[in-house]
C-alpha cells in the first residue's frame, strides 16, 4: 500500500466521520425493490401510509408514489401535501435510496405529519434497472423502442463491453482529424488539442462498442428512448434524441403531471437527483420576451390600438390602454394580454423568488457548516430544459427544491483560484457584498469571465464605490461581452474524480486506457469513467451523506406559507350595519405564492368565508378569494354587513395547500 | 321493476334515433351526438368490406369519440397507402364541422365504383374520419340550453374566476327555448335605445340622449352571488390549445390545460393518429369566417421550411377557388397566436400537411338582388353595424322564416325583475342554415378531396441496366412521385420525424451504390456503408434516381418502402 497523501487523508475522513451511523446500506434499490420497499410500508402501516400506481413505464415497470400522511383514506385533503420526485432520469440511485429513507422516517414519526408527503422513488425505472445490469451503461433513457438513427432498424446499434470488465466506458483511437490529447500533467486523462499552440490532436473519442449494423457509425442507435428527466412542458425541446415526441409522450412523465394536478394539496415539491436548488437556485440569464415591464407592440396591432410601436410599456400600461376596448363586463387580465401580444412564457426565475432562494441557499450553507459537512465539493447540475424541477417552479407556481445530496469533492488545485461566483450571482450582489468579497477572489472572478484585461480587482472597487457602476450592470456588461472559446484544459470534473478514485475508492473509479484491437477501427484503447461515478458514492457511504442533508427538507418544509385569521375589528356604523375588517396572516417565512405562481395563477386561491344566519353583506363577499399574502405579512379584508346585534358570524378560511382556520366574530 | 322500465324507454328512445339515419345521409339537418355515431354505424353497415368503425376513446364525460376508416383491403393495407385525415367539431359549438366529415365519408362511399376520380381515390388513400372530435362539447350545445359560443370546451372544470370553486356560475336556459339568448332591462338610463330602423336591434344612444335598455349579458343568474353574471361557465380547456406541439400554459394563452393532452379524448385521437404512420394529409374543421389556415400559430416557431410552403400553397390556393369567399391564410401571422393547437402538432409531429378550415362565412346570409362579396374574418371592431343585422334579419325572416332570431320576450327575472329575452340563437351566425348546409359541406369535402388526389403516387421505373465487365452490372433506377405531395415533408427530413424512404437491393451483391445527383453528367453521391440500402426522399412531381453496382446473375429485387407513400417493387434482370 501506498502511503497516503495529506489531501487523501483528508477525504477518507470526510467519508469516514459520515459513515458512523448504524444501518449501513450495502447496496442501491433495483426498481423491484423500491415497489417492494413501499408496499411493505403501506401494508405495515395501514391508515398512514397508502400506495398509488400512476404508469407503467415503456419497459413495464410501475411508477409508483408512497402517499404518508394522516389522511390516506380522504379524498379532499385538508393539509397541505408535499411531492417528492426522486431520481427523475433514473440514473442517481442515490436519491431513490434517499426517498426511501425519508418514508421511513416519516412513517416512524408523526412529528412531520402536519403534511400529507406524495414519495416518488423512481421517475425513471427503466433507466434504474441498467445500473444493475452485469454491464454498466449510464444512460437516462427509458426502454421506449426509438429508432435514433432513422434507418430501417430500431435499437440495433448500442454500446458493447469489448474489453469485458462490466462498464461501458470510452474508446481512444489515434485518427488524423483527431482533436483531443493526452494531458501532459495526468497521462490518463485528455484536453483538446489547441491548435493556436500548435498542438495537434491524436485520439477521436467513441463510447465503447462496435458498429453493429455495418453502418460506419458506432453506438447510434442504443437500446431504449426518452429521458424522462426533460420530457415536461418547461423549455420542452422538440426533435432532440432522447426528448420524446411532445412533452409528456412518455407514460411515467404524463401519470407524473396528471397526480399532481389532480391534488390541488400540494404545496411544494422536492425532487431528488442531480441538481441542488436548496443551495444553488434555479439560473437565470435566459433570453424569453415575457418581461412584463418591457413590451413590445406588434406593429399591426400597434396601428390596430393606435399606439406608438417603437415604445415599450409596461403590462399595466397595455392594459389601461386596452380596458375601453373590450366590450363592457370583460376584465382585462395580464394573461389574457400577454396571450393576445403572443409574448410567450417566463423562461427566468422572478427576482423576488430569488430573493428567498439565495436567503435560504445561505441558511442551508451556514447549517451544513455547522454540521461539518463539506461544501468542496464539484457544483450540482444545472436543471434541464423540460426537467421535472423547472416544470414544477414555472408551472406549479409552487416553492421548488432540489438535493443532490453527492457531487465528486473539489481535486485541490482547482478551487485555489476559483472565485466562488458565478455573472448570475453578481447580478444580486450589492456593490459592498462584492466588494467585501476581496482583492484575490474579484481577480479570480474576472480572469474567470474573462473580462478585458485592463479590468483588475482595484480598479473594480474603485467604480463600485464611486457608483460609476452597479454589479447589476457589471453583470450585464459581463453578459454581453462574446465568449472565447474556452482555452485547452482538462475538464475538472475529470480532476477531482481522478482524485476521488485515487484516494477514496482505491482506483476503482476511473478505468485506465488499455490496448484493444478493435473489429472495425484496429489498434484502440478503451478507458475512462467508471459509469455512474460522479454522482453515485459507494452504498455504504449513502446513510452518512443522507443523514446529515435530508433534515433540511423538514427546515424547508416549516417555511411554507401558511394563513391564518390573526384579527379582526368591527365598527358599528349604527342601526345593525357594521364595518367589519378581517386580518389574514400568513405565519410562515415564504410568500403565498411564489412570484412565479402569481404570474401563472397557481396554486388554487384561499378563500375567507363569512357565514351566519340572517347575514346581509353590503359591501364585499361571502366568498373572499385570498390569491396572495406575502411571507410573514397580512392582508386585511373589509366589508360592510347588517346583522343583528349580539349574533355571531363565523369567519372561516379554506384552502387547498395553505391551512385552514376560523374564527368567531361576535358582533 | 323501475330499472326495466328504463331500460325499455331507453330502447325504444335509442331505436327511435336509429330508425332516422339512412344510407346515405341526410344533409338538410343537423345530427345530434347519437345520430352521428349511428351514421358512422350506418356507413359502416352499407360497407362493410371498405370501412371500419373504430372507437378511438372517451371523452371527460365518458362518451365515445368515433372514427370512420375507408380503405379497400383489395388494393393494399392501409398503412400502405398515404393517409388523409379528416375531423371536425373540436369545438363542441362548431357543428357543421361534423356535417363535413360525415359528407365526405357519405359522399366517397356512395361514389365508389360510380365516379372514376372517386373510385381511385378510395381504392390509392386510407381515409381516417372523426367527425366529432369534443363529443361532450356537442352534447351540450344541442341538448341543453347553449349560446352560440358556449360548449366550446373540454368538460374540464376549471376555476375561470379564482374564487376557489369550479364551473358554479355558468348561463342559464331561463326561458327553457334550448338557447342562451341575451337579456335586456328597460332603463331610461341605459346605454341603447331601439333601432328606429328595426325593431328588434338597438342603437347605442349619443351623448345627451335619453336611453331605453340596459343590456345585462347573456342569459344567466348570478349562481354564486359574486356580483357577476356567468363569468365561471363550462371549462375552459380548448380543445385546440391543449396539443404538445408549442404548448404553452395557462397564463401565456388562457385555455391551454393544465398540461398537455390533459384532455383525455385529445390524447386517445394523437395516439390514435400516431399508430397510423401514414397520415400525410390533415384537415381540421371548425367555424367560422370561411378561411384555409396553416401553422404555424405562433412566431416562436421557426417559419414552416419554403419548400413545404410551396405544397401548402397548392393545396391552400386551391382549396380557397373551391369553395367562394374562403381565404387561404397563415395561422399566427394573419390571425392571432396560438400554442399547441391541433394542426400544428400534426405538422410538427406527424410531418403531415395539416390545415384548418373555418367553415362559414356569416355574409352569405344575404338578402339582395346583388350578389354580394362580404369581405369577412377577425375583426377588432366587435358585431357588424345595424345595417348589415338588418339584413341578415330580413334573411331569417323571409329564408329561415324567423327560426334563427329568437324575438325579445318578457320575462320574470328571479333577480332583476321584468326583463327581456331574445336575440340570435345557438343554431345561427356561426353556421349556415340547413338549407345551406350541403353546398357548403360538399365544396369543403372536395377541398379535402383535391388534396387526397395530390397525396404522393409513387412508380419504380428502370433506367437502365448496363454489363459492365464479367457479372458485374450498372443498373439506374427511378423513383418517381407523380403528383403534388411528396413523399415525405421536409419537415420530416429535418427534423428526422421518422425513417426516410428506402430503396433496397436484394438478389445480388451491391459493390457499390447512390444516388445520381446529375444524370448528364454522370455524377453519382455513393454511398459507402450498406449500399444495398438506400434513403430517400421523393419531391412532389419529382423523381429521385440511383445507380447500383452489382454482382450476380438472373434477377435483382428492388422495393421501396416509405412510411407515408406506401410500397413498390421492381424486378430487374441483370443481362
Amino acid at each position: 500500500m501506498q502511503p497516503l497523501s495529506s489531501k487523501a487523508l483528508c477525504l477518507m475522513l470526510f467519508l469516514a466521520v459520515l459513515t458512523i451511523s448504524a444501518g449501513m446500506a450495502q447496496s442501491y434499490y433495483t426498481p423491484k425493490q423500491l415497489v417492494s420497499e413501499f408496499e411493505t410500508l403501506a401494508r405495515g402501516n395501514a391508515g398512514k401510509a397508502k400506495m398509488h400506481q400512476i404508469a407503467v413505464s415503456p419497459g413495464g415497470h410501475p411508477v409508483i408514489v408512497l402517499e404518508i400522511g394522516t389522511e390516506v383514506n380522504r379524498n379532499e385533503k385538508l393539509k397541505p401535501a408535499i411531492f417528492v420526485a426522486a431520481n427523475p432520469e433514473g440514473t442517481n440511485p442515490l436519491s431513490s435510496y434517499a426517498a426511501v429513507k425519508l418514508a421511513k422516517q416519516l412513517v416512524g414519526n408523526d412529528q412531520h405529519l402536519n403534511h400529507t408527503w406524495y414519495i416518488l422513488p423512481v421517475l425513471n425505472p427503466d433507466a434504474l434497472a441498467r445500473y444493475f445490469h452485469k454491464v454498466k451503461w449510464e444512460n437516462p433513457r427509458n426502454d421506449m423502442k426509438v429508432n435514433d438513427d432513422m434507418d430501417d432498424a430500431v435499437d440495433e446499434d448500442g454500446p458493447n463491453d469489448l474489453n469485458r470488465d462490466g462498464f461501458i466506458t470510452d474508446m481512444r483511437v489515434r485518427d488524423p482529424q483527431a482533436v483531443w490529447i493526452v494531458d501532459q500533467g495526468e497521462p490518463r486523462l485528455m484536453r483538446r488539442a489547441d491548435r493556436t499552440k500548435g498542438e495537434r490532436g491524436v485520439f477521436t473519442l467513441y463510447l465503447e462498442g462496435t458498429d453493429d449494423d455495418g453502418d460506419g457509425q458506432y453506438n447510434e442507435d442504443p437500446p431504449g428512448g426518452v429521458n424522462t428527466g426533460v420530457n415536461f412542458p418547461h423549455l420542452f425541446k422538440p426533435f432532440t434524441p432522447t426528448g420524446g415526441m411532445w412533452p409528456g409522450s412518455t407514460p411515467e412523465v404524463y401519470g407524473t403531471m396528471r397526480f399532481i394536478f389532480d391534488r390541488p394539496e400540494i404545496a411544494a415539491t422536492f425532487t431528488f437527483g442531480s441538481t441542488n436548488f436548496a443551495l444553488v437556485p434555479p439560473e437565470g440569464g435566459r433570453r424569453g420576451q415575457a418581461d412584463f415591464d418591457n413590451i413590445t407592440i406588434p406593429d399591426e396591432m400597434a396601428e390596430a390600438f393606435g399606439v406608438d410601436k417603437s415604445k415599450k410599456y409596461t403590462m399595466d400600461e397595455i392594459i389601461e390602454l386596452l380596458q375601453p376596448m373590450v366590450p363592457p363586463g370583460v376584465e382585462l387580465t395580464p394573461a389574457m394580454v400577454a396571450s393576445f401580444l403572443g409574448l410567450g412564457g417566463v423562461v427566468n426565475p422572478l427576482p423576488e423568488d430569488l430573493a428567498w432562494y439565495k436567503e435560504l441557499s445561505e441558511q442551508y450553507l451556514e447549517y451544513l457548516k455547522k454540521a461539518n459537512f463539506s461544501t468542496d465539493r464539484l457544483e450540482p447540475e444545472k436543471a434541464k430544459d423540460g426537467s421535472f424541477e423547472l416544470w414544477s417552479y414555472y408551472h406549479l407556481g409552487v416553492p421548488t427544491f432540489s438535493f443532490n445530496f453527492f457531487t465528486l469533492p473539489k481535486a485541490k488545485d482547482e478551487k485555489a483560484e476559483s472565485s466562488g461566483i458565478t455573472i448570475d450571482q453578481l447580478e444580486n450582489m450589492t456593490s459592498e457584498e462584492f466588494i467585501e468579497l476581496g482583492e484575490d477572489k474579484i481577480n479570480a472572478f474576472l480572469k474567470e469571465n474573462k473580462a478585458p484585461e485592463q479590468f483588475k480587482a482595484q480598479q473594480v472597487i474603485g467604480m463600485l464605490r464611486s457608483g460609476q457602476t452597479t454589479p447589476r450592470q457589471m453583470a450585464a456588461m459581463m453578459k454581453s461581452m462574446p465568449r472565447p472559446p474556452k482555452p485547452s484544459e482538462v475538464d475538472p470534473k475529470l480532476k477531482a474524480l481522478l482524485a476521488y478514485s485515487d484516494n477514496v475508492l482505491g482506483g476503482k473509479g476511473y478505468v485506465n486506457w488499455q490496448p484493444y484491437q478493435h473489429p472495425t477501427l484496429g489498434a484502440v484503447e478503451i478507458g475512462g469513467p467508471v459509469p455512474y461515478v460522479f454522482t453515485t458514492p459507494p452504498a455504504e457511504a449513502a446513510d452518512s451523506l443522507i443523514d446529515v442533508q435530508l433534515p433540511w427538507v423538514f427546515t424547508l418544509v416549516e417555511k411554507l406559507p401558511k394563513l391564518a385569521i390573526s384579527d379582526y375589528k368591527v365598527k358599528s356604523l349604527g342601526a345593525d350595519v357594521y364595518q367589519l375588517e378581517i386580518w389574514v396572516e400568513n405565519t410562515n417565512y415564504l410568500p403565498f405564492p411564489t412570484a412565479m405562481g402569481k404570474r401563472n395563477n397557481q396554486p388554487a386561491p384561499a378563500v375567507l368565508l363569512l357565514e351566519s344566519d340572517g347575514l346581509e353583506i353590503l359591501q364585499g363577499l361571502s366568498r373572499t378569494p385570498i390569491r396572495s399574502v406575502d411571507g410573514l405579512s397580512f392582508v386585511k379584508l373589509s366589508f360592510v354587513i347588517r346583522m343583528t346585534k349580539g349574533k355571531t358570524i363565523r369567519a372561516r378560511l379554506e384552502s387547498k395547500s395553505v391551512g385552514h382556520d376560523s374564527k368567531e366574530i361576535r358582533l | 321493476m323501475n330499472r326495466i322500465f328504463a331500460l325499455i324507454i331507453a330502447l325504444f328512445i335509442s331505436g327511435s334515433a336509429m330508425s332516422q339515419i339512412s344510407v346515405p345521409l341526410r344533409f338538410d339537418k343537423y345530427h345530434t351526438y347519437a345520430e352521428v355515431n349511428e351514421a358512422i354505424k350506418a356507413l359502416n353497415r352499407t360497407y362493410p368490406s371498405i370501412t371500419k368503425a373504430v372507437l378511438v376513446g372517451k371523452t371527460e364525460e365518458n362518451r365515445e369519440i368515433w372514427a370512420l376508416e375507408i380503405n379497400n383491403p383489395q388494393t393494399g393495407n392501409a398503412l400502405d397507402k398515404p393517409g388523409v385525415y379528416a375531423d371536425g367539431n373540436i369545438h363542441g359549438n362548431e357543428i357543421q364541422a361534423a356535417e363535413v366529415v360525415l359528407y365526405l365519408a357519405d359522399y366517397l362511399l356512395k361514389n365508389y365504383g360510380k365516379i372514376p376520380e372517386i373510385t381511385k381515390t378510395v381504392d390509392r388513400n386510407a381515409f381516417y374520419l372523426i367527425p366529432i372530435v369534443n363529443p361532450d362539447g356537442r352534447y351540450h350545445f344541442m341538448e341543453g340550453g347553449s349560446s352560440m359560443n358556449n360548449n366550446r370546451s373540454l368538460r374540464i372544470p376549471r376555476d375561470d374566476d379564482k374564487d376557489g370553486l369550479f364551473d358554479e356560475d355558468g348561463p342559464n336556459d331561463l326561458d327553457g327555448d334550448g338557447n342562451i339568448s341575451q337579456m335586456r332591462i328597460r332603463d331610461p338610463h341605459g346605454m341603447y335605445r331601439t333601432d328606429p330602423n328595426e325593431p328588434r336591434l338597438m342603437i347605442r344612444v349619443k351623448e345627451g340622449e335619453q336611453g331605453e335598455w340596459t343590456l345585462l349579458g347573456n342569459e344567466g343568474i348570478d349562481v354564486d352571488k359574486d356580483g357577476r353574471l356567468n363569468e365561471d361557465a363550462e371549462g375552459y380547456v380548448d380543445p385546440n390549445r391543449n396539443w404538445g406541439s408549442n404548448w404553452q400554459p395557462d397564463y401565456v394563452q388562457s385555455g391551454s390545460g393544465s398540461f398537455p393532452f390533459e384532455g383525455v379524448g385529445l390524447k386517445a385521437i394523437a395516439e390514435y393518429m400516431h399508430e397510423r404512420s401514414n397520415i400525410i394529409v390533415v384537415y381540421a374543421f371548425h367555424n367560422y369566417g370561411g378561411m384555409f389556415l396553416r401553422g404555424p400559430g405562433s412566431k416562436f416557431q421557426a417559419p414552416y421550411s419554403p419548400m413545404d410552403v410551396a405544397i401548402y400553397d397548392i393545396l391552400g390556393k386551391h382549396a380557397e377557388k373551391m369553395v367562394p369567399g374562403y381565404r387561404y391564410l397563415i395561422s399566427w401571422q394573419d390571425l392571432y397566436t396560438t400554442f399547441g393547437d391541433f394542426t400544428d402538432f400534426t405538422h410538427n409531429t406527424f410531418g403531415a400537411y395539416s390545415f384548418v378550415g373555418e367553415l362559414y362565412m356569416t355574409s352569405q346570409e344575404t338578402y339582395s338582388k346583388e350578389v354580394q362579396q362580404v369581405e369577412e374574418g377577425f375583426s377588432w371592431q366587435g358585431p357588424a353595424n345595424n345595417e348589415r343585422e338588418i339584413e341578415r334579419l330580413k334573411f331569417n325572416d323571409q329564408l329561415a322564416h324567423g327560426t334563427l332570431f329568437k324575438d325579445w320576450t318578457p320575462f320574470n327575472h328571479p333577480d332583476y325583475g321584468e326583463i327581456e329575452i331574445g336575440g340570435w340563437i345557438k343554431y345561427s351566425t356561426r353556421m349556415p342554415h340547413p338549407f345551406m348546409l350541403q353546398e357548403m359541406a360538399h365544396r369543403n369535402a372536395a377541398a379535402v378531396i383535391y388534396a387526397a388526389t395530390q397525396t404522393p403516387e409513387i412508380e419504380l421505373e428502370l433506367i437502365r441496366v448496363r454489363r459492365l465487365e464479367g457479372r458485374l452490372y450498372e443498373v439506374d433506377v427511378r423513383v418517381k412521385n407523380s403528383n403534388v405531395i411528396p413523399s415525405m415533408s421536409y419537415h420530416a427530413v429535418q427534423r428526422k420525424l421518422y425513417p426516410m424512404d428506402i430503396l433496397k437491393v436484394s438478389g445480388a451483391s451491391v459493390v457499390a451504390g447512390g444516388q445520381i445527383t446529375d444524370r448528364h453528367n454522370n455524377k453519382v453521391n455513393y454511398k459507402i456503408h450498406r449500399p444495398e440500402v438506400q434513403f430517400l426522399q421523393v419531391p412532389g412531381n419529382g423523381i429521385a434516381e440511383f445507380r447500383f453496382l452489382v454482382e450476380g446473375s438472373g434477377n435483382i429485387d428492388l422495393t421501396y418502402e416509405s412510411v407515408k407513400a406506401g410500397k413498390k417493387r421492381l424486378k430487374v434482370s441483370l443481362r
